[in-house]
């Protein structure tokens, strides 16, 4: 295993960081054999995936392959996945065990309501046989019926301590130099998202084996250009058309989603030559616009409005 | 790349307008005669202007209507340009494109044009939809003009035939016909149509074409919406599908109002928007009466005054740029695909991660052995 992601993927409770609460809830259920459908809500590369595997071996021991699927509905969002690849799997006894199978299901605020509908009389009709572990951002994006089928855990993002440990370990064991402040600095970038901290890591390490600050900065450069500050000073001063064309060919250039270039223009604002006050007022519509950004359909057309607005300010 | 960029002329000869019409162009530029090119959208008044320059190893100082409400700019692009000779080329032209865009909004418009024709020694082009605006009248009388007619279905037939030639796609001659027909003499448009249906193919067997009889409908509409205040009802009477609209609004509604109606207007449709979501997630279609209602009147009363402008309005880019995208990130696709089953994610965020491991897996041939990752696939990270 070449990814650090994969190759220091805790294997065991004993090497699972963070979500104390949550692991010691799941150890329980593992050691009486019995888990119930579970929901795990939380954001991205909190622990989520990796401790739904940590139950599955623990659980079934060598033979865990036969009796584990792991589909990401993000993937395979319709409703054909839950009637025919989750139905036959679920519907067979496991082998060897005598412990109902896992399925899990990733990222499954992705499946359509239909979907959802679909996986609610799965869970139901085939509890002696599978047992599901869902996975998502948002449990308020899943139908009620769902939620109400599950024990509902809550994800926190990794706090410092942890990923502090999770980054010592890793530069021990690749030799790698690195200082206080620039494990600071990365916790920082991550908002404790583990799998973001070892994947800029891992960039950072393949071009030198002493990390610092800037070295960093650098490596994250292409998912932070820098036309996003310059797309800011052209709406600022009033060039609204410049602004929104030099955006979307940013936006193209490097797969940038609307979220992305609200968190970095929300980033770049105290950079602006703008007075204070007016700064405020751009944070406060950069809040509404992201707000807008996921209830509406064309993000797009948010950033836009955005833009129009701040070109007001001058 | 865009075909309608990729496949320009380059010269006057490729270009569809009768022999005449660009002889008098070329003409008035060796006279230095101030000149207006007319004609619709996309039949290659301003494309001519850069063959033209081209041919003569000409240099092209573009103005357009964004850069001519500031002064200062202006002063400063014309002060350059009319001053000094060309530094590599023979000569240079000036162009003011879609002059007709401005002299609505801007009162100070067609003076500056005047000063700055009376200042410089170059030759200068406006192009335009409609040159018999009043407001342009005064620049009129000083100038030459020029109108470029349609282009006829076989011209604009022989164009899309070259380009699939040299893209080495095949279609059926009557697809092709479809496709020419329905641009109305709009070879921009035809060409866009055409990438549209091409891409990705090899070979083109049907067509999916938006419906450009409906353009004019939707000119009516917008040249309401933009120009009225008053506008209730103007959306039923026409058959207008609202998707589109919000899509001509976007595009153009940043050369008819500028400030705080600019602002006011994006908000209207940035609230359309959400209604377009809350309908598809809840399937609750009453709401569409809000949309329309915010694409409508949400716009016109943006703006503090009615106006007269008979503008034309282009079709918006952004649909079809996300295509291309799509297209030449297939291959960044599917090295996202080979990562996501490795390390458990779907291969959307596994797109996203790429930005940041990306470099990692340049650098380390294990991984990339790891991944099975094509040496196609690795060039192009």
């Amino acid at each position: 295993m070449q990814i650090w992601t994969e190759k220091y993927r805790p294997k065991n409770f004993e090497q699972f960081k963070g979500q104390e609460k949550i692991a010691e809830r799941t150890k329980a259920f593992v050691k009486s054999k019995n888990i119930p459908h579970m929901l795990f809500a939380g954001p991205a590369g909190c622990g989520k995936t990796t401790l739904a595997l940590i139950i599955v071996k623990e659980l079934f021991g060598d033979s865990w392959r036969e009796n584990f699927m792991e589909t990401n509905a993000s993937d395979e969002r319709g409703i054909d996945i839950i009637r025919n690849k989750v139905k036959d799997f679920a519907r067979t006894k496991s082998i060897n065990v005598n412990i109902p199978k896992i399925i899990y299901l990733d990222e499954c605020d992705a499946l359509t309501r239909d979907a959802q509908q679909a996986l609610r009389r799965t869970m139901e009709l085939y509890s002696n046989t599978a047992r599901f572990i869902l996975s998502c951002n948002y449990s308020s994006k899943l139908i009620d019926p769902i939620q109400s089928r599950c024990a509902v855990f809550k994800f926190r993002p990794l706090e410092e301590k942890a990923i502090r440990e999770i980054i010592d370990h890793i530069s021990k064991e690749e030799k790698l130099n690195i200082d206080e402040t620039t494990i600071k600095a990365l916790y920082d970038i991550s908002n404790g998202d583990i799998r973001r901290v070892e994947n800029i890591l891992q960039s950072c390490a393949s071009i030198s084996n002493k990390i610092d600050e800037k070295l960093i900065y650098d490596v994250i450069s292409a998912a932070r250009p820098k036309e996003i500050k310059s797309v800011m000073e052209n709406a600022i001063s009033g060039n609204f058309i410049r602004s929104r064309d030099l955006l979307l060919d940013t936006m193209l250039k490097h797969g940038l989603s609307g979220i992305d270039v609200i968190k970095q223009i929300q980033r770049e604002i105290w950079n602006l030559d703008i007075d204070d006050n007016n700064k405020m007022k751009i944070i406060e519509k950069c809040g509404d616009t992201e707000f807008r950004i996921v209830e509406g359909s064309d993000e797009f057309i948010q950033l836009e409005s955005l833009l129009a607005s701040v070109s007001l300010l001058k | 790349m865009s075909w309608v960029e990729k496949y320009k002329p380059r010269t006057l000869k490729e270009v569809k307008i009768s022999p005449s019409k660009l002889s008098q162009l070329k003409q008035s530029v060796l006279e230095k005669k101030p000149l207006i090119v007319h004609g619709n959208t996309g039949v290659g008044k301003t494309s001519s202007i850069y063959a033209l320059a081209n041919d003569l190893n000409y240099e092209v100082v573009e103005i357009n209507a964004t850069d001519l409400r500031n002064k200062n700019n202006v002063n400063f692009i014309i002060g350059h340009a009319s001053q000094q000779k060309s530094l590599f080329k023979e000569g240079k032209i000036l162009l003011i494109d879609e002059i007709d865009a401005l002299a609505g909004i801007d009162r100070g418009g067609a003076t500056t044009i005047l000063s700055i024709m009376k200042k410089t020694s170059t030759p200068i082009i406006l192009t335009a939809n409609n040159p018999y605006n009043s407001k342009l009248s005064s620049i009129r009388r000083k100038c030459r003009l020029i109108e470029f007619e349609d282009i006829e279905v076989y011209g604009i037939l022989e164009i899309l035939k070259k380009i699939l030639n040299q893209e080495g796609i095949n279609c059926k001659e009557n697809l092709l016909l479809e496709i020419a027909k329905q641009s109305k003499g709009d070879l921009r448009a035809a060409i866009n149509d055409l990438q549209v249906n091409a891409i990705g193919k090899k070979e083109i067997n049907d067509l999916y074409l938006s419906e450009r009889e409906k353009k004019e409908d939707i000119f009516k509409v917008l040249r309401t919406i933009f120009n009225k205040r008053n506008v209730n009802g103007v959306a039923d009477k026409l058959d207008v599908d609202y998707d589109e609209l919000l899509l001509w609004i976007e595009e153009n509604l940043p050369r008819e109002y500028k400030g705080e109606a600019l602002a006011t207007a994006f908000n209207a449709l940035s609230k359309a928007d959400i209604f377009r979501s809350r309908i598809r997630k809840r399937q609750y279609w009453r709401l569409l009466v809000y949309i329309r209602d915010l694409l409508t009147s949400g716009i016109a009363l943006a703006k503090p005054h009615e106006s007269d402008k008979f503008n034309s309005y282009k079709r918006g880019q952004r649909i079809l740029k996300y295509w291309i995208y799509k297209q030449k990130n297939a291959k960044k696709k599917e090295i996202a695909k080979k990562l996501a089953k490795h390390i458990h994610i779907s291969s959307n965020k596994a797109m996203n991660e790429l930005k940041y491991l990306g470099i990692a897996i340049k650098n380390n041939r294990e991984i990339q052995k790891e991944l099975e990752l094509s040496t196609d696939e690795i060039n192009r990270l």
